[in-house]
This record gives structure tokens, sequence and C-alpha cells, in this order.
């Protein structure tokens, strides 16, 4: 069987300055946790991936998606990539509802009456209550749990085999994190999908993902499965471990 | 308040101007040569010009002129404009270089005229004058939708929108374009002075609307022979230019006020 997702001596560099140094992964339908400090390439590596880079920086080496080499056109309808804050992330003058149903008829060709239920259904199954009213309303109408909803329904819509999370929970309250966590773990399962999460929460990872990949400074560092990580034994990825706040009893 | 006054005036103009045939007192051709050159009395209010013409009559008719330009000018720029600047704006490099050079061309040139030379080589008529104002209109709004696109460009939605696989055109068309267009419409509706003057100046010098259509640059052009004994022929309709310039000014900043989230 093929790998979902295999990345070949990954590369990212601006001018001289190496962001992400020589990554190679693969990965198949699993859940795949990334895990590292802030600056640590985390983002670069998913963003890289999605082939959308900024255009200051140079990209070599290789990504193949189920075996074929990473196309433009595989966006979206094969890998989707979910961002970090929906306040920033949905378009302002666009009702989310036509943003999902935008998707769906780009990738699955639907006309707007069938792209509209389907969005419609998309919302339901994310969990929003009264998905009919919810349709209709700007993203600045919506909390940000809502709007992260939306955009896992977004991002879904389309069937993707791959999903990358760049810290989808981040930008949320812990309360409505557990609730969107919740509902990407359902989907996953549900879809049978691979999913690569990105995340400094070394916790989260540990309870979320199947295998988890330490990255620094570009490089990464260590793999390990996750039920290891207590017993990890790279020094930086001891220090992650150490560096949590507990709450003492 | 002034926003008030200014779409007051406007909306008055426009509805002068669609029920002309109701409310105008005279035709606007008809002449009556003993009455001609009578001051603004109770028969004709605002006199009447060298051939007994009611001025008031021409005015009212005239702003059917001068309206129709107005909105034929903006609907042929504003998309010309927006289309120009919100695809240099997105795509960069060499498009943006290209397109933003043209405009700048068009931009180096007076507006009146680049309209002057462009209605001698069409040709004098209300249709042409349309298209030069059109041809040195669009350049402003092309500058004002670059400008917002590039503030757009790196935004994470649209780059949301590249990751869910959007294709270059469609991110222009539907999420780059809808986001310039309240910049475009207060632009637009602070130039629409502009284009008022502008074609009152094509007819004023003959080259916008031909006579004996009433057209209020040409009546001023007309009444110009007899300013000093007979004011009103010219003075009324250079009234008309001023006070409907002045209230698309006023609902211009009204609607920049307006649209613009930060100043409410």
């Amino acid at each position: 069987m093929t790998d979902l997702l295999a990345v070949d001596n990954l590369s990212v560099r601006f001018g001289d300055c190496a962001v992400v140094r020589d990554v190679s992964l693969a990965m198949r339908r699993e859940r795949v946790g990334i895990v590292g400090e802030s600056g640590a390439g985390k983002s670069m590596l998913g963003r890289a991936i999605m082939g959308l880079l900024p255009s200051a920086a140079t990209m070599t080496g290789s990504v193949a998606i189920d075996g074929a080499p990473f196309a433009p056109a595989m966006r979206g309808g094969t890998v989707a990539l979910i961002l970090q804050d929906p306040r920033f992330s949905l378009n302002p003058a666009m009702t989310i509802g036509d943003q999902i149903a935008e998707v769906l008829r780009r990738h699955r060709g639907m006309s707007g009456r069938a792209a509209r239920r389907e969005a419609v259904a998309g919302l339901d199954a994310v969990r929003i209550r009264d998905p009919e009213q919810v349709y209709g309303k700007y993203p600045h109408q919506l909390s940000g749990g809502m709007g992260q909803r939306a955009m896992i329904a977004m991002m879904l819509a389309p069937n993707p085999a791959l999903l990358i999370a760049d810290e989808p929970t981040s930008a949320l309250d812990a309360s409505v994190a557990g609730g969107v966590l919740a509902l990407l773990d359902d989907e996953v399962t549900k879809r049978g999908m691979g999913i690569l999460f990105i995340s400094h929460d070394l916790d989260l990872v540990a309870n979320f993902c199947d295998r988890v990949l330490v990255m620094k400074d570009g490089a990464i560092v260590e793999a390990l499965p996750a039920r290891d990580l207590p017993n990890a034994r790279h020094p930086y990825t001891r220090q992650l471990l150490a560096a949590r706040l507990r709450l003492e009893a | 308040m002034t926003v008030k006054l200014g779409a007051s005036i406007v909306v008055l103009a426009a509805l002068l101007a669609l029920a002309a045939p109701l409310l105008a007192p005279y035709g606007p051709d008809a002449q009556s040569l003993a009455d001609r050159l009578q001051q603004p009395g109770s028969a004709h209010w605002l006199g009447t010009d060298e051939l007994g013409r009611d001025i008031l009559s021409r005015l009212i008719y005239g702003a059917r002129v001068t309206l129709g330009i107005v909105a034929l000018v903006s609907v042929v720029t504003a998309p010309i404009g927006l289309l120009v600047g919100c695809v240099a704006g997105y795509f960069g490099s060499w498009v943006e270089a290209v397109l933003m050079r043209v405009t700048d061309v068009f931009l180096a040139l007076p507006r009146l005229i680049l309209a002057l030379a462009f209605v001698a080589a069409l040709g004098p008529g209300i249709v042409n004058a349309v298209l030069a104002i059109a041809i040195v209109s669009w350049p402003p709004y092309a500058r004002v939708a670059r400008a917002e696109s590039l503030t757009l460009r790196h935004a994470e939605f649209i780059d949301a929108a590249r990751l869910a696989g959007a294709s270059g055109g469609r991110i222009v068309l539907r999420h780059i374009m809808p986001l310039c267009l309240p910049s475009v419409i207060v632009r637009m509706s602070l130039d629409m002075a502009g284009v008022i003057l502008i074609a009152a100046g094509l007819g004023f010098l003959g080259l916008g609307a031909q006579p004996p259509t009433a057209e209020w640059g040409a009546m001023i052009a007309s009444g110009r022979q007899y300013m000093l004994d007979h004011w009103w022929v010219a003075a009324m309709p250079g009234i008309a230019i001023a006070v409907l310039s002045l209230a698309f000014n006023l609902l211009g900043d009204g609607l920049r006020d307006w649209l613009d989230p930060k100043q409410r």
C-alpha cells in the first residue's frame, strides 16, 4: 500500500535562512502529530506540503500524495488545511454558507441548490445548531468556536483524503477547543482519512494522535508513538515535557 | 445632515429628469421669438433664452442628459477600474507592472484635455462624450482597487480560499472584488462631480451634446454672448451644474463615512 503522504527531503529557505531542513516523513491514513516550540517550522512544513509558501521562500524536496506528486489541483479536494484562527481565515464579506457552497460547487461540481443543501448538511454535521440560520450569517456574527466548526465543515466538504490541521484550537477557549477537537476526532474516524495535527500542546497531541514527530529548528528530532511520549529520550523532547504547566493538587 | 442634503438634491434631480415631460412647463425646444430673452418672471420662472425657449424646461430636460452621462460613465468605468486594479493587486509581479504603468499613462494627462482629444478623434456627440469620459475616468478606480487588493492579498482568508483549491480568477472575482467595491463606490460618488464638469465642458466647447439638445454646458455656451445684459441665460445652467456637483460631493463624503466602520 502506498503512503497517503510521503515527504522527501523537504527544505524551505528564506534566502540563507532555512526554516525547514531536510524533513522526510511518511504517513498512512493515521493521526500524526507535529509538536515543537513557536518558530520550529511546524506551520511552514504544513504550508509547504500544500505548496503554498510566501513568494520569498524557496522549497526543495518532494511531496507525494497517494503516490502521485503534489499538484495545486489537489488543494482542497485531496488535501485540505485548517488554519489557526477562524476570525481571519473566513472571508468577512461572504456568508458562511456561501463559502461552503462555493467549495462544493468547485470540487464536487454541484449545482447551486444541491450545494446549498449539502452545505446546510455539512454545518449540521459539525454540530452547529440551527444550520439553516447560520448559513446566512457572516463570520463576524459567529463565535470563535462556531467559526472554526464552519471552517472544518468547509474543509471537509470535498471529502479530502488528508487533512492538515494547523493549531486548529489554539485561538479558542479551552472548553470550546475540547468540543472542536472531539468533532475533528469523530470526523477523522468516520471518514477514515489521515490527519497531520500541528500543535504546540504536547498533552493534546498525546491524546489525539497515534504518532508524534518533534520538530526543532526546522528539523524532525524525534519520532515516537504517542503513548511513549512520557518516556521520550531526546533531550529537547524531555525539555518540552518539563516545560508543561501542571496544576499541582 | 449634509449627506441628506446631498442625497435629496441628487434624488430630486433624478426625479425631475425622469418626469421631465410631466413637470416642464414648456417643451425644451419650443421656440417663441416674440418671448426671447425674457427676464425670470411668472410666465417663465427662470426666463427665456435667445430663441425664446423656456430655461426652466431646458434645465429639467438637460438633467436627463447630464445624469444619463453620469450613470453611463459609472457603469462603464467602475467595473473596468475594479478589474484592472484587483488583477494587478492580487497577481503582482509583471502583471501588476504592466497594468499599473498603463494606468499611470492615463493618469499623467489632464482628464479634460485627454477627453477632448478622444472626442476630437471620435467625432462630437453624446455617445462619444460618454466614451471619452469613460476612457479617462477608470484609472483612479484601478489605483484604489489595487491598493485595497494589496492589503487583501496576504489576508489569511485568501490563503484559506487558495488552500481550498480556488483558482486565481475565482479568488479575484469572488473574494477580492467584493471587498474592494466599497472604496470604489466612494471614489465614484466623489468623482461624479468631475464627470458632470467634464460633460458640461465638452458641451460648452460644442463637442458633447449637439444643438438643439438641451444640455447644461451647451446652454452656457449659447448664453455667453448675452451674459452682460441677460445674465440668467448663462447663469441658470451654471447654477444647476454647481448645485448638482456639490450634491454629489456631499453624498460621496457621507458614503465614505458610512462605509468606513472606523469612522462610524
